[in-house]
């Protein structure tokens, strides 16, 4: 099974998101150790994170069920259907090279095999 | 200042007023906010309902795109949506709430968040407050009392203002009240710019007393020529500079007079020789100066000891 991109999207799209919003909310606990300054600030903040990850928690929940056949390889075999190299493991592309080998192997024989009768006298 | 804490105050000076904008400013981003929910609800649903609809005109689905995978789109681009919504209202909340306008016994100080990666702190001492006026203006704004109070401030410094102030009349009066309390204490006379400056110098030299010492009545010195009360003495070669000046402009005054006249007979003839005020001597052979004269005087001394 190969990776899927849309996946892969997300999971990018979570780690800029972690970062450039964990730099938020360390700035507003840094301004909230201000007594001065003390407000609703953390309140608010622990109900952003709250809300974040209830939102990050229920699409991992659901994504589970679907079938991630939106790989490199399968668009690569969509396109390309009979050449090996969209596979991505040098494994799967020795397998896949072998298995092209005995197909043409095997149209070879049929085709001979077709020869030998084709010249067998008619009865 | 320690790490995360916005504010160094002075050790006598109190925080009297801490305030923040009123909601009204945050106001416009909880709409956009809502906005965007409410367009994430109505397009999910379309999507959803395009995904599995029975005519092939309107189905998302292609042997490509299965069924499972396009679902799994939709809730992931739901997902990014929805986090990305709600940062824009955490942002911007952070920005509304990171906004400060704090008064203490002794300055101003605002405290502007620009978005996520920006401050702006700006300061005034309340002696250099010079007027302060407030306004309110608009129906909600008149209904909420909500309006703007101006600081206007002595010299090239930055006026204040400040938006979305709740009771900005009230706000107003006590900057005034307190600049009132703080010139009838009569401790405090210092100007906490200069003051600020001193206690730069004091953390930059630690270690060298002497060093501190003479830094520090530098900077003074300074400071008091910059406000016109002492003058600087000038500099020794400027002196003398001004001085050959002065001495030039003296003898252009007084014009060269004859201040003797001279008849020599030579030869049986009679020679002219003028001594002019500059020491000059003009006569028949050319003009001889002050110096030339001395040097040829002795040189004739010398010259009548050697025949004598």
């Amino acid at each position: 099974m190969s990776l899927s991109l849309l996946l892969s999207i997300y999971v990018v799209f979570l780690l800029i998101y972690g970062t450039v919003l964990g730099f938020a909310v360390y700035k507003v606990f840094m301004f909230a150790r201000n007594q001065d300054l003390k407000g609703y600030s953390k309140r608010m903040t622990f109900a952003f994170l709250t809300t974040v990850f209830f939102i990050v928690f229920i699409t991992f929940l659901i994504i589970r069920s679907y079938d991630w056949n939106d790989g490199f390889s399968f668009y690569c075999k969509q396109v390309f259907p009979n050449s090996c190299f969209c596979e991505i493991s040098a494994d799967a592309q020795k397998a896949c090279q072998e298995a092209k080998n005995a197909k043409a192997l095997q149209k070879q024989t049929n085709s001979a095999n077709i020869n030998t009768i084709n010249q067998l006298p008619k009865t | 200042m320690e790490a995360g804490i916005l504010i160094n105050l002075y050790e006598d000076e109190k925080v009297v007023l801490v305030i923040r904008r009123h909601w009204l400013a945050f106001l416009q981003s909880i709409l956009i906010t809502l906005v965007l929910l409410l367009v994430f609800v109505i397009g999910f649903f379309l999507l959803y309902s395009r995904i599995n609809s029975a005519n092939p005109a309107l189905c998302l689905t292609t042997p490509l795109i299965t069924d499972s995978l396009a679902k799994g789109a939709l809730v992931i681009f739901s997902s990014i949506y929805l986090l990305s919504t709600f940062a824009f209202f955490y942002i911007s909340w952070l920005d509304y709430y990171l906004d400060i306008f704090m008064i203490t016994n002794k300055r101003i100080l605002r405290i502007e968040q620009l978005v996520l990666f920006g401050q702006n702190i700006s300061e005034t001492s309340l002696q250099h407050v010079q007027d302060v006026s407030s306004k309110v203006r608009g129906i909600i704004y008149t209904v909420l009392n909500v309006g703007t109070v101006f600081i206007e401030t002595a010299g090239e410094r930055a006026n204040f203002s400040f938006n979305f102030i709740k009771d900005p009349a009230e706000v107003a009066a006590q900057i005034l009240e307190l600049q009132k309390e703080m010139w009838g204490d009569e401790g405090f006379k210092e100007d906490l710019t200069l003051e600020r400056k001193n206690e730069k110098i004091e953390k930059m030299n630690t270690g060298d007393p002497l060093r501190k010492k003479e830094e520090t009545e530098k900077a003074r010195a300074m400071e008091t020529n910059y406000q016109g009360e002492i003058k600087k003495e000038p500099h020794i070669l400027v002196k003398k500079i001004l001085d050959i000046g002065n001495k030039l402009m003296k003898t252009k005054e007084e014009p060269n007079i004859p201040i003797e006249e001279k008849t020599e007979p030579k030869n049986g003839k009679i020679l002219k020789q003028n001594h002019y005020s500059d020491g000059r001597k003009i006569t028949p052979n050319g003009v001889i100066w002050q110096s030339e004269q001395e040097i040829s005087e002795d040189i004739l001394d010398t010259l009548n000891e050697m025949e004598g």
